[in-house]
């Protein structure tokens, strides 16, 4: 399975607007260690990753997404989080932005369980080389809702 | 002149919602060290050099939730999750269901080999 580095050239299944088809795209790889199979953290595919979209746009960029999955169920596996105000607000007060939490359940190292609460965990880095664990609840196959984050220590 | 009405960016939640999150994020907090001490365990247990290290890797890179794995293979997610940490060993036939789920191969022994 390779994996990729900063700088590395990459060609990405890049979708059309429409979702019906997609084409080979060259791509830089911009951050962090990138393995195959995931969605690979580019500038060109991190449409998903902006945090200013309001809410109609998001639920419009999850329906497309699903037609798209749909249509190519092994391409660009996403997961794409809805984010209530009061969770945003709740996160940030412990150091979490939206994007950040994003990124950790995107491209988390480990993934767990929370044994008290039986939710979701997954820990991972942030753009900044942050290592954070971030609990969610999933909403349904593809959006899942932050519950809460900490900046933690680091597995040695 | 009426002002154009606004769409809310997320829906407000209900009393009983905030009251529920209020308890999960207690209840996490108070879990937050265990959490930490697992996730030393869960890389420990991943990074072993063996087969069910490997299989741990594959269900960490995979995008199936954990929830989805367990039940496909018979398991409880706690007995998942204490697989991923090397708390709990498999019987080979969930080991087998678990490579076979999230698409892990072994590559067939060489005849002679």
């Amino acid at each position: 399975m390779p994996s990729f580095s900063r700088n590395d050239v990459v060609l990405v299944a890049y979708p059309f607007s429409d979702r019906i088809d997609v084409k080979l795209r060259p791509a830089v790889i911009v951050s962090g260690s990138v393995r195959w199979g995931r969605s690979t953290q580019t500038k060109s595919t991190s449409r998903f990753d902006r945090g200013s979209l309001c809410d109609r746009q998001r639920r419009i960029e999850i329906r497309n997404f699903r037609q798209f999955r749909d249509r190519h169920p092994r391409k660009d596996r996403v997961v794409v989080e809805q984010h209530p105000q009061e969770s945003v607000r709740h996160i940030a007060e412990h150091g979490v932005s939206q994007s950040d939490f994003e990124a950790v359940v995107m491209h988390s190292k480990n993934r767990g369980l929370s044994r008290r609460s039986m939710l979701p965990v997954a820990w991972g880095y942030t753009s900044e080389g942050r290592y954070i664990l971030a609990v969610y609840e999933h909403v349904d196959d593809v959006v899942v809702r932050p519950v809460t984050a900490y900046e933690v220590r680091e597995p040695r | 002149m009426t002002k154009p009405n606004k769409q809310p960016r997320s829906p407000k939640p209900t009393p009983a919602e905030l009251e529920r999150l209020q308890m999960l994020r207690r209840s996490i907090a108070e879990e937050l060290p265990d959490l930490v001490a697992r996730d030393q365990l869960r890389k420990e247990a991943r990074d072993e050099r063996s087969i069910s290290g490997a299989l741990r890797d594959a269900i960490h890179r995979s995008d199936v939730p954990l929830a989805v794995i367990a039940t496909q293979a018979g398991l409880t997610p706690i007995q998942l999750d204490e697989f991923l940490t090397g708390e709990r060993t498999l019987r080979s036939d969930i080991l087998d269901r678990l490579a076979a789920l999230i698409g892990y191969e072994i590559p067939p022994a060489r005849a002679g080999a």
